[in-house]
């Protein structure tokens, strides 16, 4: 904690080093949640490269007195909720747009290296409906309380619990014969 | 699996690696859109600090300070201009949490300033005390103030000089209806849900240059007021301050082709208000006459609906009969005692007696009770035997209390024309031939239907005198703002002492002020064509 405020400090006063530490440190945690969240290597890796770049432009919006795992978390949460509502919009596009669409997904290499585990977790969490999964990711993986996550989906901490315990239920009959390996 | 635990373990032991020159590439990524962002920040700086070193060497000693001095500022500028991450509607939802106080204005298509509103929540965030302002409403209402305090809500309509006094879940519905779609700490709030329920559609416009965040939200048709499934769809556009987060305007457009501009909510002032502007009774002057929903109409007792319903009837037509015009009004849904005049005694006429009462039955479009009789009725000296029925409800506020919500002499389906999918000009000139044709037809009773809930005998007194023969020609509509109707011109043939002629005259048509969907005749005859149209 204290590591990240300096880290921040150092950020805001332009130390590349700084930023290359956040970097280092942050990156497979964000990977994970985002994959978890959108269960698509190529979308999370997006996802997360943004974020670092948003951050990377943004020094003076970055508050010391916050968590920057949080505040990290969160911009990965929202990047992928704006990013789905993209999706949305754009699922009716023409067959001259979904042509585009295909040849972004070639890519040449991909940066995030998956295990079995986090591959069967975030298939499973893709079968959890979005705000429950959003809870479940950002409690368990991104380590912000019920509270903080009730201010993010604008609802009470009751809801969010409950979604939390529904998500569980659904998540744990999904793993449920894995889990006991 | 029996506890959270274990997919916490799961969650901890799913591990993820990266691929190492993946890495080096995406952080030369970061790396160039940090420098590149700084460059660009500094740019500005460079060319006057060269010139001073440039200039002279005794000022070189001089000049390092001021790269010092310029170097430290210019990150000073560099870090203090943010650039806007992005933006998601949690953040607007989280700047709101701390509002305690909001008043803003309400600005129609015309660019005219009908509404104000003014609002205070409890630390709780629940809405504690509203007050809207509604300026000269287009409906002869004039101005009108609401306030809502706790449940409990005060209408001062200031034209008719009244102040009703209402304790019921309807109307606080209707205030914190009014919140929800307008006051921005809950519109962010009911886009926010109604996304997530898959009603609206959403577009966020990111701020660039310092310019405002815009979300626009798209709703579909029966969504965008509750309770409201027949309205149409409508779009907001929300448009967001990028440094607060926080609502500056709500602007309303009618979805569809031409998106039609409809109003716009701006003016947005968080700052605490004098919190007296709450307290109306403080306001209202004496001379205002107070009204008490709970105390209207007849208590239902153990009578059934249709016992309670005829009773009320009764005691109405009694009170019409003693001109006892302040329990007419009481009955009537709460009007004053000088409207209840107005209507029965110079409208209608004085009420001789009761010939018959009918028997009572459920009616839909309003809905109610209704109670048909006969009745002898006297007017300017003429007295005239009438059909007419009376519509009889549970007191919305005060459910074991009924009342009288409204009369008339025709069935709703009777009067005038229904427009249907017809334009207001298809209609309108519609109903104006329909009117023509009755009158040629010396048919009275439709000509009385046509204009609204008229007697028969009044306008055959009226129009049995002009001998319309045959119509030349109906011209084009257009509106009319003196009226707020649409002006129909029209040439007929009159037949005038054995004579012949052609006279230009124009009708106002608009629908009946009951029955939306039933267009009528409400004014006109002037000679000349349409000129007073204008």
């Amino acid at each position: 904690m204290i590591e990240d405020k300096l880290l921040i400090w150092k950020f805001k006063r332009g130390s590349k080093d700084a930023l290359r530490r956040i970097y280092e440190k942050y990156k497979n945690e964000l990977l994970k949640l985002a994959v978890v969240l959108v269960n698509d290597v190529n979308g999370a890796e997006d996802a997360v490269q943004d974020v670092f770049v948003n951050f990377a432009q943004s020094a003076e919006e970055i508050r010391i007195s916050g968590n920057l795992k949080k505040y990290l978390a969160v911009c990965v949460a929202n990047r992928i909720r704006n990013r789905k509502r993209d999706q949305q919009r754009h699922r009716l596009a023409s067959i001259e747009d979904a042509d585009c669409a295909i040849s972004d997904l070639k890519r040449p290499e991909q940066w995030a290296i998956l295990s079995e585990q986090l591959k069967l977790l975030s298939s499973a969490m893709a079968q959890i409906p979005d705000e429950q999964r959003e809870v479940i990711a950002l409690y368990m993986q991104g380590n912000l309380t019920f509270r903080q996550i009730a201010g993010i989906q604008n609802v009470s901490v009751n809801t969010i619990q409950g979604r939390y315990r529904y998500g569980l239920d659904k998540l744990r009959s999904l793993l449920d014969s894995e889990v006991e390996k | 699996m029996k506890s959270a635990d274990n997919i916490k373990k799961f969650f901890k032991n799913a591990a993820i690696d990266t691929n190492p020159k993946m890495d080096k590439t995406v952080f030369d990524k970061v790396l160039t859109a940090n420098e590149k962002m700084i460059e660009t920040q500094s740019a500005e700086f460079k060319p006057s600090v060269w010139r001073i070193i440039m200039k002279s060497p005794i000022t070189k000693l001089a000049a390092a300070a001021v790269i010092v001095i310029a170097v430290t500022f210019g990150l000073h500028i560099i870090f203090s201009k943010s650039v806007t991450p992005a933006y998601a509607i949690e953040q607007t939802l989280q700047a709101n949490e701390d509002i305690k106080y909001l008043h803003f204005k309400r600005y129609e298509s015309n660019g005219g300033f009908s509404e104000e509103a003014w609002i205070q929540y409890d630390q709780n965030d629940n809405i504690q005390k509203i007050r809207v302002d509604m300026y000269n409403w287009s409906d002869g209402r004039g101005d009108i103030v609401d306030v809502w305090n706790k449940g409990k809500t005060s209408v001062w309509s200031k034209k008719r000089g009244r102040l009703d006094l209402f304790d019921c879940n309807e109307w606080t519905a209707k205030m914190l209806r009014f919140v929800e779609e307008h006051d921005p700490k809950r519109a962010v709030g009911h886009l926010y849900k109604m996304q997530n329920e898959g009603k609206v559609k959403i577009e966020i416009k990111e701020s660039s240059n310092g310019e405002p965040i815009k979300i626009t939200g798209q709703y579909l048709p029966g969504t965008y007021l509750i309770g409201r499934p027949d309205f149409p769809a409508y779009n907001d556009v929300l448009v967001i301050d990028p440094e607060t987060k926080l609502v500056t305007q709500i602007e309303v457009y009618k979805a569809g082709e031409d998106q039609k501009y409809v109003c716009v909510y701006k003016d947005y002032d968080y700052q605490p208000f004098d919190p007296n502007i709450f307290d109306i009774e403080k306001q209202v002057p004496d001379s205002v006459e107070r009204f008490d929903d709970s105390t209207f109409g007849l208590e239902q007792g153990d009578l059934t609906d249709n016992e309670i319903a005829v009773k009320v009837v009764r005691e109405y037509l009694d009170t019409w009969i003693n001109k006892d015009y302040a329990k007419a009004g009481n009955l009537y849904h709460g009007m004053s005692s000088a409207e209840m005049q107005k209507m029965l005694s110079e409208k209608l006429g004085n009420l001789v007696r009761i010939v018959s009462m009918g028997e009572p039955a459920p009616y839909s479009k309003p809905n109610g009770i209704r109670v048909p009789c006969v009745i002898e009725v006297e007017k300017d000296g003429n007295i005239e035997q009438q059909e007419r029925w009376f519509l009889v409800n549970r007191n919305a506020c005060s459910a074991g209390r009924w009342v009288i919500t409204l009369h008339g002499r025709w069935n709703p389906e009777e009067i005038g024309l229904a427009k249907g999918e017809l334009t207001e000009n298809e209609i309108a000139v519609k109903v104006v031939r329909e009117f023509l044709e009755a009158l040629i037809a010396n048919d009275y009773v439709r000509v009385a239907q046509m204009f609204g809930d008229s007697s028969v005998a009044y306008v055959e007194q009226g129009w049995s005198k002009l001998n319309y023969t045959q119509i030349i020609s109906i011209g084009e509509p257009n509106s009319s703002k003196a009226t707020n109707s649409i002006c129909v011109p029209y040439t007929v043939e009159i037949e005038e002492n054995g004579k012949v002629k052609q006279i230009n005259r124009h009708f106002f048509v608009n629908h009946h002020s009951f029955y939306y969907d039933r267009w009528i005749v409400v004014g006109g005859f002037a000679a000349d064509g349409c000129g007073g149209c204008q």
